[in-house]
This record gives C-alpha cells, structure tokens and sequence, in this order.
C-alpha cells in the first residue's frame, strides 16, 4: 500500500469531481449530509482512492464509512497493519 | 378490500392452480396460465377498463397504431403469467425448461464471456425478464443479479439467491429501503464480480433519483434512470450485453442476445441512457404485448419524484394547472436544461 498524508485522502475527495465546487471537505465532512455525495458517487471516490493508495476495500469497510475521518482511519489501520 | 381479493387470487393460485399446471409441459403450463388472465380481462370490468385506457394513452403517447382490444387481450394473458415469475418452473427438469426457449444471438453472450472481463447482461422489464436468469442457471452460466430481490421465485433460483461469500448474491441484491452504505457496497461487490469473470445481470429501465442519475424518455414521458450500469461498464470496461425475453404467444419464451457494447471511460450517460431506452421503447412498440409493465406508466401516479415534471405555473388567479412539457406529437416543449432546473 502507498504512503500517504491527510491531505491525499482530501485531494483525492476533491479530484473526484463529486463535490460541488468551493465545498469545504475537511476530516469531519460527512459525505451524505456535508458533501451532497449519495451512493454512487461514493462508489466512485472509494475507487478513486483504492486505484490511488493499492488496495481493495472490504465490505466491512466500506459499511464504516460516513465522514473523511472514517476514510483516514482505515487507512491507518491498513498501514499499521501492512507494518506489523 | 383490495387487498384481500388479491390475496384470495394469490392464494388460490399458489395452491390449486399452479399445483396441477406444473403437470403440463412448459409452453402449454405458460398457455393455460395466459387463458386464466384472458379470462379475468372478460369477467372484470375495472381491470379491463384500467388495461384499455393504459393502452389508449400510451398509443396517443406514442403515435403507434396498436389495435386496443385484442392489445388488451393479449396483455391481459401476459399479465397473469408475469405475475407468477417462475413459479411455473418448480419441478421442471433443464432439459424440458431448455427446449420451451427459442435463443438469438446466444453466440453474443459467449464471445463476451471469452473476452474474461466479466458481462455486463443488460436486461429490464419487458416480457419475461426472469426467465434469463433461469435460463443461464439451467445453462450453468455463472451470474449475479444486481437489482432489487425479486419475489415469489421458484424454488431453484430462490436457492441460488441465497448464495454468500465475497462474490455471493446474498448481499448483492439492492434496495431502496437499505440504509448506510450498503448499495455504495452492492455496487463494489458486482465490479468484483467483474473482475471474477462473472455475468451480473442489471437492468437500464429502473426509475431512479440520485445525484448520477440521468433524464431518459420512455413510454413518451421523461424520467430520472439510473446510471449504475454505465458507470459499471466504464470503470470494469466489461463488454455490455443487452438481452430481451419476450413470451412468445405458442407459450414458449424468445430469448435474444444482442451485440457486445463498450463503452470509453468518458461516455456521456444521458447519452448511452437514451440509446438503451430507444432499444427498449422499440421492442415495446414492436410487441406491446410483452410491455406489461410499462403500459401503466404514463398513468403512475405513485412515481413521484422520478417523473420530470415542471413547476405547476399560475394562470389565472387562484387556478394552478400543471405546465405541460410535451406537444400533442409527445415532443418535449423545454429544453433539457430547463426540466432539470424546474424538476422536483
């Protein structure tokens, strides 16, 4: 799996071309009631992301995901567990 | 009271009709169940009624010059013999279900197969679009559905519904009553499914709203579709399949294959929408007796949303008449850009 910052995982959000242009997308955002991003859209930045960062999500993972930081800490635990 | 005589219907059906024309040989089963709806048509007026103005609005719709009675008729039959899905096909041996099929293009669905992308098998509503997934089970095709959980299925196929795992089927089904993320997870478990070479069965005719869904006109109306399927195409760049199955009026079923699409990661959904929609719409004015389930759409009230309507504009004081957003020929009288603006 790729290093990566904070600031990747937000980009990556942002590029996505989901979000409304001059949206605030910071670590809280949630992507429903914050971004305007339903279903669909979500598929397409989790896909965004696992193309970016090398990985492939699980479902279960996928079911803990309402906000940025939701993102940020799965990818923390992948790392440290790609580290262990 | 509906309600009630529906399911009085139901359960005479399930128990005593069905019981004894599972006897007869497939075609023959699907012919005795047509004459039971036909039957209905001539003994219940409302339904009757209710198929005849279906079929007059959407022929004014349309500028097609069905023949009203004997489209009603025929509808009538289908009807009755939809609503039983593949219930019919318990206890039926592959060898005889196989044989009630007449196949085209079979040689479409095994060239995309071979391409070891995954397919794409692009179905919808029109005829008996069940019978695909019996056909490929009884064919030992592997596949998935990608849509809503059928119901009221046969014992086989309800058997194969119910498979788990990463690529099982069980978690796939979607639903528009599933919260959290579990579609955002549906749609990631079928481009596994892809990628594992697997058919997934979806279906481009279903009205939806959501950010990505896209204005499609079918039936003469606009409505909000779906993109799912497009966006699965583009990312798993697994060719696309469409298949019709039409009953056929000897009581057999004509499944057709079409041609592999694919489609460029930057394809214009409303676009690949509307020639899916165009293919659709032509197949049920070619053979309006397969259309049972979108004859009733110009007259579904219950569809909300989905209908791209404009704001209802006041004309005079205190009288507010719905704008109307096609001509007399079923032309859109605003601008796509305008509809969706105004659409709520």
């Amino acid at each position: 799996m790729k290093k990566w910052t904070h600031e990747d995982v937000i980009d990556s959000i942002r590029n996505s071309g989901k979000v409304k242009p001059n949206t605030l997308v910071t670590t809280s955002s949630r992507f429903e009631q914050d971004l305007g991003i339903d279903s669909l859209d979500l598929v397409g930045i989790l896909l965004d992301i696992q193309d970016d960062f090398g990985f492939e999500w699980t479902d279960r993972e996928i079911s803990e995901i309402n906000c940025v930081q939701d993102i940020i800490d799965i990818l923390n635990k992948r790392s440290q567990t790609n580290a262990a | 009271m509906k309600r009630r005589g529906s399911n009085i219907r139901k359960f005479l059906m399930r128990y005593f009709v069905l019981p004894a024309v599972r006897l007869l040989p497939p075609d023959r089963a699907h012919l005795a169940i047509e004459k039971i709806g036909r039957a209905e048509f001539y003994l219940n007026s409302r339904f009757r009624q209710h198929l005849i103005s279906s079929i007059e609005e959407a022929k004014s719709r349309l500028g097609v010059s069905w023949d009203t009675l004997s489209t009603a008729r025929l509808v009538a039959g289908r009807t009755t013999r939809w609503r039983l899905r593949d219930l019919l096909l318990d206890g039926k041996n592959s060898q005889k279900f196989l044989e009630s099929f007449i196949v085209n293009g079979q040689e479409n669905l095994e060239n995309a197969i071979a391409q070891g992308k995954g397919v794409i098998l692009l179905s919808n509503h029109f005829g008996a679009h069940l019978q695909v997934a019996n056909w490929m089970l009884r064919r030992g095709i592997e596949f998935r559905f990608l849509t809503e959980r059928p119901r009221s299925l046969s014992k086989v196929l309800d058997k194969y519904f119910r498979s788990e795992g990463p690529l099982g089927q069980k978690d796939l089904f979607l639903s528009r009553h599933k919260s959290g993320n579990a579609a955002t997870a549906s749609i990631m478990r079928a481009l596994k499914c892809l990628k594992a070479g697997h058919v997934v069965l979806t279906t481009n005719d279903v009205r939806w709203n959501d950010n990505r869904s896209v204005i499609g006109t079918l039936m003469g109306i606009q409505w909000r579709f779906t993109s799912t399927w497009v966006m699965l195409a583009q990312r798993s760049q697994a060719p696309v399949v469409p298949v019709f199955c039409s009953m056929r009026p000897d009581g057999r079923h004509e499944l057709s294959f079409l041609p592999a699409e694919q489609f460029a990661p930057d394809a214009d959904h409303t676009k690949v929408i509307q020639q899916s929609l165009d293919r659709l719409q032509a197949m049920i004015n070619a053979e309006p007796g397969n259309a049972m389930e979108f004859l009733d759409w110009p007259l579904d009230r219950s569809a909300g949303t989905l209908e791209v309507r404009v704001t209802p504009i006041e004309t005079t004081p205190g009288q507010i008449i719905p704008a109307p957003h096609f001509d007399l020929a079923g032309k859109p009288v605003l601008s796509d850009a305008d509809l969706t603006g105004n659409s709520h």
